[in-house]
């Protein structure tokens, strides 16, 4: 008996135990979130369109959409196109959905409740959210189908065009609080100094819609959901996936709208700070405002024509993002 | 075997292997992909010296843009592999033996230098102390290194220009 | 402790390797990604002895993202070419690649 209970166990296995333990419990907690945001999706879109959404699944207002839709995804068919490359084709939902997840890592739920410390926490978040972009590639490549290719590379193009303003957004309040480590970010904005308004409102306010905007388009969301569109290239890169693959593709879409969500709340609005409350429930408050206006977003603007959709990245956000930059540099010169 | 050495370990068998399945297999796609495997490693190794920022960096610049980019080039000049064709060309004999060569050269230069027990790091003797690197290295790029810095970022302006001109179709 | 010299031993076999690959393979592209471990080797020797022998100058490190961002703006510009040829001859061969060849 005493050689299953960990407290028996050398030092090396008691922590590789714990810290899976951590995995795990972001895991479930992250799962949990997705699927409760995507049943909230469709009530929210349900209503918005002056219809009632799923009402029957589960009895009271179908709040068990998601696990049927899950169990509906777990149990199709798996098919692997003949034409397809068939590792690339099982690799790709793969990675496009791992960096979702382990974006989480430094992203702080509450006054010290982030999972690990992270110095270069925003840093870390940006270039593991850019690896995404390579199962998209993978995933049009590995569908042996001319269209998902191009649906690919047209969605992988997107992508890493909305990621400059993205990074460039941050910037300023990196330039505010001296450091990328996404706690002390938020121990900075305590007591109602937050990002959106504290040093220069003007500042604040341009970032936050330059980095909700360009989060919106790496999301792949309505009004940039050229890629995802299915009057475009049918279904673009995922077209050949079915059951689990696609829910694996599903899935991350809606994590990193949880992320990007968590990042603008962390960042600009004080993610945690809040009167009465604990801190993880004012950042669970905020998030979800944030999520609710990426789904009011998708059901009120049309979708970018394809060309404009990069144009409007290059040539106004970046700039934008560019002199709010100059501006913040500006605003901390005048302060000192 | 501590744990550094058996993480050090793993990370070198997957750069190392990774590598080798990068210049041997021929579909040009897997090539690619095995090469994001080895900048990954690479980053692990750079997380494992301490040096945090540069691994976000490497992840961000080398697999988020140069691999990117490098995947749309195959993808776009997409040419099915003759069966025939092989991946080595006619020389590869002759290169073999010379990187057999370069390695045993380097090896043994490496081998022969007494390190004075600067073999193993400075702050082992008060315990591995990590501190962070990006505030030291922005004050470094900005102070004594600034001018490199400029003349790095006129490179990659010369490189942009570059690259749109040499893709412009040619106007007929 | 991980020793010195381990670091460099990997860092000289990942040369070696990328030597093979831009010496010996036919498809251009397949160069460029040895090119790329070529860099990659070099980086990782820069960093190792930044970490053992002046762990509080980061003259190393900062070398390295010089390089990173050489080795990028390379790439592109290489790419570049590549497509450019890819155009023209519809081949990525390099055997192929002889228009000026007497």
């Amino acid at each position: 008996m005493g050689i299953i209970f960990p407290a028996a166990w050398p030092p090396l296995a008691r922590q590789l135990l714990v810290m899976l333990g951590q995995c795990a419990a972001i895991l479930a907690v992250i799962n949990l979130t997705v699927m409760f945001l995507i049943w909230l999706e469709r009530k929210v879109s349900a209503h918005m369109q002056s219809r009632l959404g799923p009402m029957y699944a589960g009895g009271w207002h179908g709040w068990a959409k998601s696990i049927a839709d899950g169990i509906k995804l777990l149990v199709k068919q798996d098919i692997v196109p003949t034409g397809a490359d068939p590792w690339v084709h099982r690799l790709a939902p793969v990675i496009a959905f791992v960096p979702a997840f382990a974006c989480y890592a430094p992203l702080p739920f509450g006054r010290q409740l982030a999972a690990v410390n992270l110095d270069i926490g925003i840093l870390y978040v940006f270039a593991i959210s850019g690896l995404s972009v390579l199962g998209i590639l993978m995933a049009g490549w590995g569908s042996g189908n001319k269209y998902s290719m191009l649906g690919g590379l047209r969605a992988a193009a997107q992508l890493v065009s909305y990621e400059v303003p993205r990074v460039l957004s941050v910037v300023p309040v990196l330039l505010w609080v001296g450091s990328q480590n996404l706690s002390l970010i938020v121990d900075t904005q305590r007591h109602f100094k937050w990002f959106l308004f504290y040093p220069n409102p003007l500042v604040g306010v341009i970032a936050f819609l330059v980095f909700f905007t360009a989060s919106v388009a790496e999301c792949n969301r309505t009004p940039f959901d050229i890629p995802e569109a299915e009057s475009e290239i049918v279904a673009g890169f995922h077209t050949e996936y079915s059951g689990i693959k696609f829910a694996f593709f599903f899935l991350a879409e809606y994590a990193f709208v949880f992320l990007s969500a968590g990042l603008g709340a962390v960042l600009f609005l004080g993610g945690g700070d809040g009167v009465l409350l604990p801190s993880w429930v004012w950042f669970l408050f905020k998030t979800f405002l944030l999520v609710f206006v990426f789904m009011w977003v998708r059901w009120t603007f049309p979708r970018f024509r394809v060309d404009r959709l990069l144009a409007f990245s290059w040539k106004f956000l970046t700039p934008v993002s560019f002199a709010n930059i100059v501006l913040a540099g500006l605003t901390l010169h005048w302060l000192s | 075997m501590t744990l550094q050495q058996g993480v050090f370990d793993g990370f070198a068998v997957l750069t190392l292997g990774s590598a080798l399945l990068v210049v041997t297999q021929r579909q040009i796609l897997h090539c690619a992909l095995w090469l994001i495997a080895t900048l990954g490693a690479i980053a692990g190794f750079y997380v494992l010296l301490g040096a945090d920022f540069l691994a976000a960096a490497q992840v961000l610049l080398y697999i988020g843009g140069v691999m990117v980019i490098m995947l749309f080039v195959i993808m776009l000049s997409h040419v099915p592999l003759v069966p025939q064709e092989s991946v080595k060309n006619a020389q590869w004999l002759p290169a073999l033996l010379a990187c057999g060569l370069t390695v045993i050269g380097f090896g043994w230069t490496i081998g022969r230098v007494s390190w004075y027990g600067q073999e193993l790091p400075i702050a082992t003797n008060r315990g591995e102390i990590f501190e962070p690197t990006t505030a030291s290295l922005g004050q470094l790029l900005l102070t004594e290194l600034a001018l490199p810095f400029e003349l790095v970022s006129l490179v990659l302006v010369a490189a942009l220009v570059g690259a749109v001109f040499f893709t412009r179709r040619p106007e007929s | 402790m991980v020793p010195l010299t381990h670091y460099l031993a990997v860092s000289i076999v990942l040369f070696g390797i990328g030597l093979f690959g831009v010496l010996a393979r036919r498809n251009v592209l397949g160069v460029l990604m040895s090119i790329e471990l070529m860099f990659n080797a070099a980086n990782l020797n820069l960093v190792a002895f930044n970490h053992f022998l002046s762990p509080y100058r980061l003259w190393g490190q900062a070398f390295t993202i010089f390089v990173v961002t050489l080795a990028a703006a390379e790439a592109v510009v290489g790419l570049a070419l590549v497509l450019a040829i890819y155009r023209h001859m519809q081949t990525v061969n390099l055997d192929r690649f002889n228009l000026l060849k007497g």
